[in-house]
This record gives C-alpha cells, sequence and structure tokens, in this order.
C-alpha cells in the first residue's frame, strides 16, 4: 500500500493539467454512514470515479447532509484538516491523494511509541471551522513535583509546526482545525504523544513524567559534544553517563575508561589493561581524578572492570590536548571524573545485577533541598565460575573485589556548595598455591565551591589517598609478604574571575607523596626469602597558575603558566655514581644520607600552556595549541599494561623529571543543525628524560632504580581525524595515526638501545580505527555495534641462537623490532527497557551484549616455546589471547524512584 | 617471584576463556654468525674453545654439541690465547670445531688478563676483550628441600611434577664485587632390560636381544652385571646460574632435581662447580638466565646478548658468543634423599641397550 501511496502522486501528477471543474451533485443519502459508504452511494448513482483507499474513508462519519451539493466541494468540506488533497480527472474522475510525507511522519511517531497514544477531542465537531485555525494553549507540569516545567516544548508534528512553555509553564499556539499528533518534549521529561481532534479553540494542562533513564546527565549529554566544539581548547572531551552506558562493554556494565579508550588518540594495547595510552604517551603520564582525589591504579580484575562505579559518576572531562592550567603533574592527559551529588528531594537509588558483579547506588536527602548523600557499592561474586573449572587448580583460587564509594552535598547557601567523598576499592585474587594477590585504592576528598561575587567564583579542594598492593604467600617454604604502597594527599585552591571579555583563572596548589617503595619480607622460618627493605621516598610538588581566556571576536586565546617545583625530602640516602662511567651498581663511589626534612633533590618547573582558536564562521573554527609539562613521578613497569605490581618512583638526582612538550592543530567543523560535527587534528610530542629501562634490567625490589634506566627522549606524531554524529542513530568514526617513538641518548655503548636510534615504543600503534554506532530503534530498544581496529604492538622477536656451554642462548637483535597480529574486534549490544508506567517505582533494563562477535583470538602477547623431538627441541611461536572466543553476557539494571 | 605473577596470569586467562596457540612468524633472520665459546680456568687443562655457527631462531637445536650440523661447526681455523705476560698457547682443532690446548700447555692464574685470537680460513680475524681471572672464595655449604612444581604439557595441560630443590651457599663474599656463575652434573645409576627387546616379524613380536645383554663387563670378576643393562647417567646444567655479591644472593638456587626417570630411586651424586667471573662475564650469563626466566606469556623485554669477541676486519659484523677467564672451586656429595616427601618415581622399563640414553655410559665413574 504504501508504495501505490507513494506512486499515486506521481501518475496523477501528469493528469492534473485536464482537470475539469465537476458538475455532479451529492444524491441522498443517510446520516451516520461512513464516507466510504457514501463514495459507493455516488459511484452507483452518478457517472463518476472516485479513487481513494477505504482504510482512509472508513473511520470518516458523515453526520451532515449534503445532498445535492457539489461533489467536489462537499469532498473538501468533508475532508478538510484531514490532510487530503482532491484532484479531478476530465470529468468523471475525482482523486483523493493524501501526502505521504505525512502519513509518514505518523506511522514513525505511532510506530516509536509504545505507550497506547491517547486521543483527547476538543469542541463540537459540528462547530469546526474547516479550514480555519483555532487557539490550543494550556500548562505543563512535573509529575513528580508538581511544579511547573518552563522551556518544554509542544510540536504538531504533521503541520510541522512548535512552541515552548514560558517561565510559568503556559504555552500557546494556533493550530489548523482537525487532528494533530502532538508531541511534548522536556529536558529530563519523558516524552509524550498524543492525539488530538481539535474543532474548537481549547485549553488542555499537560502533565509530564520525570524521565527514568537519562538522569540530570541528559543535560550535559546534550550539550558535551556541543561543547566540545565550542570550547577553545583542542582535545577536550566530556563524556556524559548516558555516553558511557551505551558503549557495550565485556561485562555488560558501563565503563568509565573503557569508554575513554573509544575517544581518537587513546589507546590500550588490549584485553587485561585499564591503562591506556594517550597521543603516544605512557600509561603512567595520565592523571586520573575522583572528585579531584588522585586514583593510581583504575584497575578491577586486571583490568577488565574499571574502578569507577558507573552509577555513582556525573560526567567525566578527558583532556589529552593542553592541558588546562589547574591540573599538573602529569604529561600526556587528564581524567577528571565527577560523582553525582546526591538527589535533594527524594531518595532514589539504581544498581545492576550481572554475570560477575552487582552494584547499587543510593541517593537523597539528609535536609531536604539542603544536604544530600550519594552512597554506591559495587561488589564481585566470580568465584562460582572459578568452581565451575575444570581444573583442580583453579577450583580452589578465588577472586575477589568489590569498590565503595560515597559523596555527600550541602548548598550552605545559594552561593556556597560543599562536598565531601569518600573512595575505596579493593581486589583480591587467590591461588590454590596459597598466593594471594591484593592492591587498593583509597581517596577522600573535600570540595567547596563559592560564587563571590557574580563573576567570581572560587573552588577549593582538599584531598588525600593511598594505593596499595601486597603479594602473600602462605606456603611455609615459600612464605613471604611483599608490601609497596603509596599515600598522598593534594591541597588545591583556585578562582575563576569574568571581566568582559576576560576569565582569569589563578590558583595553588601542594601535593605530598610517600612512596613505601617496597618490603619483602618472609613469614616463615624455613621461607627460602631475605628480607628485603627499600627506601621511602617522600616528596612535595608546589604548584602556582595562572591562565586568561581572552575573547576577541572570532578569535579566543588561553595564554597560561604554570610553575611546578618538586622537592624530594630525607631521610633518603642517595648513592654517588662515578661521572666517568655509566650509573650502575659497580660505579658508585660513595653515598650522600639526608636526614628528615632535608631536601635532597630539588628541581623547579616552567610550564607554559596556550590554547587558541579561530572562528572561519558558525560551523567551522581553527584550534591549536602549545604546551609544556612536567611529570616529577615515574611507573616503573616493564609490562606493556599496568600491572598490580608495578611501583611508582620519584625525581631524584639520577632520575630526572620527564619534561614533555606538545603542539597541536586542528580544524573542527559542525554541520547547521550541529547533529554532525567532525575534526581533524594533527600533534607533535616530544618528552625528555622518559624513564627506558636498559637491557637485562632487574626491576623487583631495587634500591637504587636508576642503575636499571636509561634517560631517554620520547618522539611522537601523530593525525586523528573523527566524525560524530547525533540524533536517533548516533555514533563516532575516528581513526588516529601515531607513531610513538623512543630513543636513548647514552653515550655508553653498553646501554644503549638499538643503537641510540629511534625505536616503537611498547604500546605503539600507529593505526587505529574506530567505530562506535548506537540506533535507538524504538523508545525501548538501543541497539550499539562497536568495531575497534589497531595495528599490533611492537614485540622484540629472537632472530638466532647459539650455544655455549652447553646453555643454548637467543639473541634478540634489536628492541622490539617485530608486531604483533592487528588487533580487531566487534561488541554488539542491546539495552531492553522494561515497558514504564507512570506510577512505577522500579524502572528495570537488560542490557545483552556480544563481546567479541566474531570470536577472534586477537593476541595479546607473543611468547616462544620449545616442542622436543629425539634429541632435537623445536622453536615454536605461540601466541596468546586473553580471550579466546565470543563473550556473551547479560546484565539487569534498575532504577529505583 | 615472577612465577606468582606468571601463575596469577595464568589463572585469569583459563578464567576468562583465553587461549594460547601455536602461530607461524617469519621473523627477520640473521643466522651465521660466528660464535666463541670459549673458556680459560685456573684448573689443569687441557682448555677447549668452540667455534661454531649461529642458527636461525627456528631451526631444530640440540643442546649437545655432537648433534650439530657438521656445516656449521668452524673448521680449520687459527686459535691461540695471549695472557698479559705475552705467553701465547696456539689451540689445536683436535675435532671439527672443537680447539684444545696443549696437555702441559698454558695453565690459567688468578689475576693474570686473556685475549682470544682466532683467524679463520678465509683470514678474517677476530679477538676477544682482555679478560682478568678473578679470584674464587668456595662454597660453603648447599641446601636441599623438597618441592613441587607445574608444567603444561604439550596439551597446555597444567600437570605437576615433585623432587628436590638444590641450592648453594657461597663463602662469604669478601671483595668489593664479586660474580659467580655455577654449572654442576649429576649422575645417577640406571637399568634397563635389553634382554626382553623384540622385534616384529610378519606381525609377530619375536625376541630380539642385543649381543651385549649376554655380555658382562670384562677385566672385572666382581662386576658381573650385563654389557648394556646398567649405565650411569651424567647430565650437566644446561642454565645459566649466577649470583653476585651486589645482587646480595646469600642462597642461589642451583637445580630443581625432578623426581623422574629414577633419578632418585638409588643415589644421585652432585658435581658443583662455583666459576668465578668478571662482571663483563656475569652480564652475559644474566641476560641469559633473563631469557630462560620470561618463557612465558608476560614476559619482560628480551634483549641484545652481549659479547666480548669483535671482527678486526670489520668492526660491524655481529659475532656471538663470550670468551672467559674464570677461577674454579668445586665440591661434590650425593643428594640427601631424606627431603623427598613422595616415592622416587623409576624409570619406566626400557627394552634396550642403556647406552642408547641420553648422557649414558656404562662404564662405572670412579667416584661411585
Amino acid at each position: 500500500v504504501r508504495y501505490l501511496l507513494t506512486a499515486l502522486p506521481l501518475i496523477f501528477s501528469l493528469s492534473l493539467a485536464f482537470g475539469q471543474d465537476f458538475e455532479t451533485k451529492i444524491p441522498n443519502h443517510k446520516l451516520g454512514i461512513t464516507l466510504t459508504k457514501l463514495i459507493t452511494e455516488i459511484e452507483r448513482n452518478e457517472n463518476v470515479k472516485i479513487f481513494f483507499l477505504p482504510e482512509w474513508t472508513d473511520n470518516i462519519t458523515i453526520d451532515v447532509s449534503y445532498s445535492g451539493q457539489n461533489i467536489k466541494a462537499a469532498l473538501e468540506r468533508i475532508l478538510i484538516g484531514k490532510n487530503f488533497q482532491i484532484q479531478t480527472i476530465y470529468n468523471y474522475g475525482i482523486v483523493l491523494l493524501r501526502d505521504p510525507k505525512v502519513d509518514e511522519i505518523r506511522r514513525e511517531i505511532i510506530t516509536n511509541t509504545e505507550d497506547e497514544i491517547r486521543t483527547y477531542s476538543f469542541g463540537n465537531e459540528a462547530n469546526a471551522k474547516w479550514g480555519e485555525e483555532v487557539t490550543f494553549n494550556g500548562t505543563i507540569t512535573s509529575e513528580t513535583t508538581t511544579e511547573v516545567i518552563p522551556g518544554a516544548t509542544v510540536y504538531a508534528n504533521e503541520v510541522d509546526k512548535g512552541t515552548s512553555s514560558n517561565a510559568s509553564g503556559k504555552f500557546n499556539m494556533d493550530l489548523p482545525v482537525g487532528e494533530h499528533l502532538i508531541t511534548v518534549q522536556g529536558l529530563n521529561y519523558e516524552s509524550q504523544t498524543f492525539l488530538i481532534k481539535i474543532y474548537e479553540s481549547a485549553q488542555f494542562d499537560i502533565i509530564l513524567q520525570e524521565n527514568p533513564y537519562t538522569l540530570d546527565e541528559i543535560v550535559v549529554e546534550d550539550n558535551a559534544i556541543n561543547e566540545s566544539f565550542q570550547n577553545v581548547t583542542a582535545g577536550a572531551t566530556r563524556l556524559s553517563l548516558e555516553e558511557i552506558q551505551k558503549v557495550p562493554s565485556m561485562m555488560g556494565e558501563a565503563d568509565v575508561i573503557k569508554s575513554v579508550q573509544l575517544l581518537p588518540g587513546v589507546n590500550s594495547v588490549g584485553e587485561a589493561s585499564a591503562g591506556f595510552n594517550v597521543r603516544g604517551g605512557t600509561a603512567d603520564q595520565n592523571l586520573i581524578l575522583l572528585d579531584n582525589g588522585i586514583i593510581f591504579n583504575p584497575n578491577h580484575l586486571f583490568g577488565f572492570f574499571s574502578a569507577f562505579h558507573p552509577d555513582a559518576v556525573k560526567d567525566v572531562t578527558f583532556y589529552k590536548g593542553a592541558i588546562p592550567i589547574q591540573y599538573g603533574g602529569k604529561i600526556s592527559s587528564v581524567l577528571d571524573v565527577r560523582q553525582r551529588d546526591g538527589n535533594s528531594k527524594s531518595i532514589k537509588g539504581s544498581g545492576g545485577i550481572g554475570l560477575i558483579t552487582s552494584r547499587l547506588m543510593l541517593e537523597g536527602p539528609i535536609a531536604k533541598n539542603k544536604v544530600s548523600f550519594m552512597v554506591a557499592g559495587r561488589s564481585s561474586y566470580s568465584d562460582w565460575l572459578l568452581k565451575k573449572a575444570q581444573d583442580e587448580d583453579l577450583r580452589q583460587s578465588s577472586t575477589f573485589f568489590y569498590d565503595f564509594t560515597g559523596k555527600m552535598s550541602a548548598l550552605v547557601n545559594k552561593k556556597h556548595k560543599l562536598s565531601a567523598s569518600i573512595y575505596h576499592s579493593n581486589d583480591k585474587f587467590k591461588l590454590a598455591n596459597d598466593t594471594l594477590y591484593s592492591w587498593q585504592n583509597s581517596s577522600v576528598s573535600i570540595n567547596f565551591e563559592r560564587t563571590i561575587k557574580e563573576d567570581m567564583y572560587h573552588i577549593s579542594s582538599l584531598s588525600a589517598g593511598n594505593y596499595s598492593y601486597e603479594i602473600k604467600d602462605d606456603d611455609p617454604l615459600e612464605a613471604f609478604s611483599w608490601k609497596y604502597g603509596i599515600n598522598n594527599f593534594q591541597a588545591k585552591s583556585y578562582l575563576f574571575w569574568r571581566q568582559k571579555n576576560h576569565l582569569f583563572t589563578a590558583g595553588l596548589d601542594v601535593t605530598g607523596y610517600e612512596i613505601k617503595r617496597g618490603k619483602l619480607e618472609p613469614t616463615s622460618s624455613v621461607s627460602t626469602f631475605d628480607e628485603v627493605a627499600l627506601e621511602n621516598e617522600y616528596s612535595i610538588i608546589a604548584g602556582a597558575f595562572f591562565s586568561d581566556e581572552i575573547q576577541l571576536g572570532k578569535f579566543a586565546v588561553i595564554p597560561g603558566l604554570r610553575l611546578s617545583n618538586f622537592a624530594l625530602f630525607g631521610p633518603f640516602t642517595q648513592p654517588l655514581y662515578d661521572p666517568e662511567e655509566p650509573v650502575n651498581d659497580y660505579s658508585i663511589l660513595g653515598t650522600e644520607t639526608y636526614d628528615k626534612k632535608e631536601v635532597a633533590k630539588m628541581y623547579f618547573g616552567v610550564e607554559p600552556r596556550i590554547a587558541a582558536k579561530y572562528n572561519l564562521n558558525l560551523n567551522s573554527s581553527i584550534k591549536a595549541s602549545v604546551s609544556r609539562n612536567y611529570q616529577y613521578l615515574h611507573l616503573i613497569s616493564n609490562t606493556t599494561a599496568i600491572s598490580p605490581i608495578d611501583s611508582w618512583v620519584s625525581s631524584n638526582e639520577y632520575i630526572k623529571p620527564q619534561i614533555g612538550y606538545q603542539y597541536s592543530l586542528g580544524y573542527f567543523y559542525q554541520t547547521n543543525k550541529s547533529n554532525i560535527t567532525s575534526s581533524i587534528e594533527v600533534f607533535y610530542k616530544n618528552i625528555d628524560n622518559v624513564p627506558e629501562y636498559r637491557n637485562g634490567a632487574n626491576l623487583a625490589l631495587k634500591q637504587n632504580i636508576e642503575t636499571e634506566l636509561i634517560n631517554s627522549t620520547a618522539d611522537i606524531r601523530g593525525a586523528e581525524f573523527s566524525l560524530i554524529k547525533e540524533g536517533r542513530l548516533s555514533g563516532q568514526l575516528s581513526y588516529t595515526y601515531s607513531s610513538s617513538r623512543r630513543r636513548t641518548n647514552t653515550s655508553y655503548e653498553e646501554l644503549q638501545i638499538n643503537n641510540n636510534s629511534f625505536f616503537p615504543s611498547n604500546y605503539d600503534q600507529p593505526h587505529n580505527v574506530k567505530f562506535n554506532a548506537n540506533y535507538d530503534i524504538s523508545k525501548r530498544h538501543v541497539f550499539s555495534v562497536n568495531f575497534n581496529a589497531a595495528t599490533g604492538r611492537p614485540i622484540s622477536a629472537p632472530s638466532e641462537r647459539f650455544l655455549i656451554n652447553n646453555v643454548s642462548v637467543i639473541n634478540y637483535p634489536e628492541r622490539n623490532n617485530y608486531r604483533i597480529p592487528t588487533y580487531h574486534r566487534l561488541d554488539l549490544s542491546l539495552l531492553i527497557r522494561t515497558s514504564h508506567k507512570k506510577d512505577k517505582k522500579w524502572e528495570g533494563s537488560w542490557t545483552l551484549t556480544v563481546y567479541n562477535v566474531y570470536g577472534r583470538k586477537n593476541a595479546f602477547s607473543i611468547f616462544f616455546e620449545d616442542g622436543t623431538h629425539g634429541n632435537y627441541r623445536y622453536p615454536k611461536a605461540y601466541k596468546l589471547s586473553i580471550l579466546g572466543s565470543i563473550f556473551p553476557s547479560v546484565t539487569y539494571n534498575f532504577i529505583i524512584k | 617471584m615472577r612465577k606468582v605473577i606468571i601463575c596469577s596470569f595464568s589463572i585469569l586467562i583459563l578464567f576468562v576463556n583465553g587461549c594460547i596457540d601455536e602461530i607461524n612468524l617469519s621473523l627477520p633472520s640473521s643466522a651465521n654468525h660466528l660464535v666463541v665459546d670459549g673458556m680459560i680456568t685456573n684448573a689443569p687443562g687441557p682448555y677447549t674453545i668452540r667455534l661454531s655457527y649461529s642458527n636461525n631462531y627456528f631451526d631444530p637445536y640440540s643442546s649437545n654439541i655432537s648433534d650439530y650440523n657438521p656445516n656449521d661447526l668452524v673448521k680449520k681455523a687459527k686459535v691461540s690465547v695471549i695472557d698479559n705476560n705475552g705467553n701465547e698457547e696456539v689451540f689445536e682443532e683436535k675435532s671439527p670445531g672443537l680447539y684444545q690446548s696443549s696437555e702441559d700447555g698454558m695453565r690459567g692464574e688468578v689475576g693474570v688478563s686473556y685475549k682470544l685470537k682466532i683467524e679463520l680460513e678465509n683470514g678474517e680475524k677476530y679477538e676477544s676483550d682482555k679478560e682478568t681471572m678473578p679470584a674464587n672464595v668456595g662454597i660453603k655449604g648447599y641446601y636441599t628441600e623438597f618441592s613441587s612444581k607445574k608444567y603444561l604439557d604439550e596439551n597446555n595441560v597444567e600437570r605437576s611434577v615433585d623432587g628436590l630443590n638444590l641450592s648453594i651457599i657461597p663463602n662469604n663474599f669478601d671483595g668489593k664485587f664479586e660474580f659467580y656463575r655455577w654449572r654442576w652434573k649429576g649422575t645417577y645409576e640406571i637399568m634397563t632390560f635389553p634382554e626382553l627387546k623384540t622385534k616384529n616379524v610378519q606381525g609377530q613380536q619375536v625376541p630380539d636381544p642385543p649381543a651385549c645383554a649376554f655380555e658382562t663387563i670384562p677385566d672385572d670378576v666382581y662386576d658381573v652385571r650385563c654389557k648394556c643393562c646398567i649405565c650411569w647417567v651424567t647430565e650437566p646444567s644446561t642454565k645459566s646460574i649466577i649470583s653476585s655479591k651486589v645482587i646480595g644472593n646469600s642462597r642461589t638456587f642451583l637445580h630443581f632435581l625432578e623426581n623422574t626417570d629414577g633419578r632418585l630411586v638409588g643415589k644421585y651424586h652432585l658435581n658443583i662447580e662455583q666459576l668465578s667471573i668478571t662482571k663483563e662475564a656475569y652480564e652475559f650469563w644474566n641476560i641469559i638466565k633473563q631469557q630462560e626466566d620470561s618463557h612465558t606469556p608476560f614476559s619482560i623485554t628480551n634483549t641484545k646478548v652481549p659479547t666480548n669477541i669483535v671482527s678486526l676486519n670489520d668492526e660491524n659484523e655481529k659475532v656471538m658468543g663470550f670468551f672467559s677467564a674464570a677461577s674454579i672451586r668445586d665440591s661434590s656429595f650425593y643428594v640427601d634423599k631424606s627431603y623427598l616427601e613422595t616415592r622416587p618415581v623409576p624409570l619406566p622399563q626400557i627394552k634396550s641397550d642403556c647406552r642408547v640414553l641420553k648422557y649414558s655410559t656404562n662404564v662405572k665413574p670412579l667416584f661411585w
């Protein structure tokens, strides 16, 4: 039928020129019959043929007598306001045409609305003045708060006419007499569609339900992409919870870190890694903040989950370009995670039940409209999976993690807001052979925001945190305990001040670290381990910063400067190495000992950062930035991803602070309706003093770790292309090219890696394509696709073998001279929301996820092992895939209203 | 410690259905480099220098030099060692690729420097760096304990094997830096049943004992055992075992003596050699040790193996191997089997000449 409808106008548009007026009159007819019946009567009695579809005319009732009237005029009167056109062919045919677009619009709206579309009639049809307009007005209120809703839109779909409610929730619009599908939408409210039959001017009050799925975040979601387009700083991205939730994740639970990894310029080396590499930087060059508290290891279960509770997160801002001046200490990026403030009106909650974890979040008022709380927790129960394993040892193993987070917010008065957050995460992994592996992050922070005057805003925060891990073995012969920990505190205070076309930012911060570098203790008298205790490191980094965002018409620029001062304090023992020799254990000439509070080493950093934007027109702009960042703490690891046994060390006399320079330039384009945004960015980074590991480095529990490191320079260049679409079909397509290379710069030949020539860094993945699309099939169903492909990361491959003293030796000629196979993976997910009714206190949804749809065994690493045959051994190469197959999962999520 | 980490990950892998698959890699090949394996010690000579060519990584290999492809052995080279007093010892080629000093020739001394010189048949010349023989402190004691270890078999099924962990404790270090490498040789007796050997004749198994099964060892009236029923297997260490004062190992793990193949049924004799080596040699063996420890999915970055041999004709030519000067102390003992907590696992019944087994001989060792 649809084809017929669309074809009709085409066929008859040719005939229209021949149309003639009819003289035929309507015969006598009964009242209350349908139009179909009337037409049949006419055709039987008169010499006229009427083309129409009965489904159009079946529900039109004839209540007035048209006897004796001109047939065409009568039909016009009957069909007025019902989107019909009447055409005549010669003097015997009448064609009833309906604009297919209107039908399409209607059909689409009707199919997309699960709820039954209600019909309301206004006025008396008998009094209808067909063809004229009447007034439709009313007030829009919220069901929950019974307050009026300003800014809600009322839209008549077929006639493409809309209005919005004013400050007191009132709306007023003129509509042609007839039927209209009306859609009412309000931010944070569930949209409502109903059919009105309006014959006379009428008043209608509309009540909207609060949107059960998209909470406060919808506001952010709506602006996030726009915002990044309008932002002066290139490479800043804000992600809302809504966006994070749409990304298919392995265990069906929204994941902050995995969402960040979808952004162009952000890579990860594989499944079991929550660490990520930003624009060719190392994983330790990312500053991860949770309500301003520093998080060192954002990992659960070796990286399968990120340590942030998805329901507790309000939004996430990620900077990979010029990092705003108020953040310091890291070179590559800042991931600023903000937790939600509790609902200050009523108790609400949300949660989820998955195959491996369950989570719950509760929020509510402590003092209505003043003080609110939010608490959230998550815990794993993955042991049952292990118990199902074939292997006896696996059955005896156990893994467990939980995290807890809470926030209390208080609106002291209209100008002062105080909030306190607490966070704790814990992971345990116990093996059948008694080795217990555990790590935890803790963070406490207090944030105080106040509006000093209308154009001046002040933020202060105090935070303290801890990250630690322990490996323990209870087997008497091997009994040991290995502990590592890092404590930190930070105090920060800064001010925003807007003056005409200037926005000044200025502030101070102080960060202190106590690094407990490691202690290995035998825990039984027969243990084969000897005690090793490394010296703790105490350091304080002080920073002062100032920037000014200047708007000059089409041009905006933010010059800024951050000054940082790092001091390593005693008690500290610094070995002094022979300056004529490479830094190693054999070139120690003596030691310098520093007492408590004595400064062992000081570094001073000048960190200028400039970002600029030029608007070419309303739709496009150019952004550029130059920045220099200092990093005083280094993560010492020889695995490619962040693993729980990696340890942070401070800079000292021999381990210099890393200094990163970044230059970036980008072109940004946004279509008129702002539903498509695209960008191209190029960047160049140069990082000095990157610690590279010397050949044969021994990193575990090494006191003077500088002997295992070689100073190197990172040279990173790349380009990012991205295309973002919003709407019912939304998504992002991006391609990143980046080359991340290292070069040692030591004059000692024995320390040089690849003869001081450039080699790719461990996580260098030059080509990276990411595609993510979400399609709202209906209001209740969202289908998502996610595809990721990246060049395999480099490994050092063996080239030859020889025998010396009965020992077989393999030579690896160069570092990182080979690459593991290309990584690619497709994930699908379907979000099914159960139906929602006005008075429901409980809203549920199911997330079905299929991770790694075509079951690709992506290589995590390649390793070599020998097969044996007779006296000979046959070397073989193996690849390890963390995920060996397709991984389906299901999670039930709920919201308590 | 590595073990801990590796196990954790392995468990995780199984847990999420990960897997290990063999893959084909087309690795850059750069074989056929000259390999030097030589050492001067303070023990009585003759000393040997072996010259060979390196193999491609994926070529089958044996840890026994006698299994080498003859084409990979460097023949007809001129090899000599010069000390810092100007004495030169010429090494004669005894068998292909094997060069030996004369019986009554040079004897290594602590504190003396040695340098190796090689000239190939084609006139290419090579030289080692100077190696000065360090002093040696000797072994203080050894340590035995029961242990069991897990491994993945050919079908990637985890299995376990028990046995004895052997460690050594050197005498107290007294020098500034001391670097040690350790070698061991273990000997045990085995018994096979050559008289039960059969062969297949038209689908029937018929007895086919070798002649030696009915002969006895001549010249020994007290030893009436069959000539090829009882043998002694002497297995050498095939790993890099090192320790140093700087690293602070008071106890060095030597070997895991597996309770398999009859090893612990009777006596097990162990001869341990403590080689005091130079810093350079230590670094060479340290890299090799790291390689051995890193045959795992989560291995640390493998690196280039250093060498102290250079080509005099082409400084960019890659040369492999090491010429070392080391002082040796040794110690021999029978392993204390009382630490074994499980029953000794016998050698499976082997119906053949015991001498065909690897490292096996029917000549009774003098110390036995």
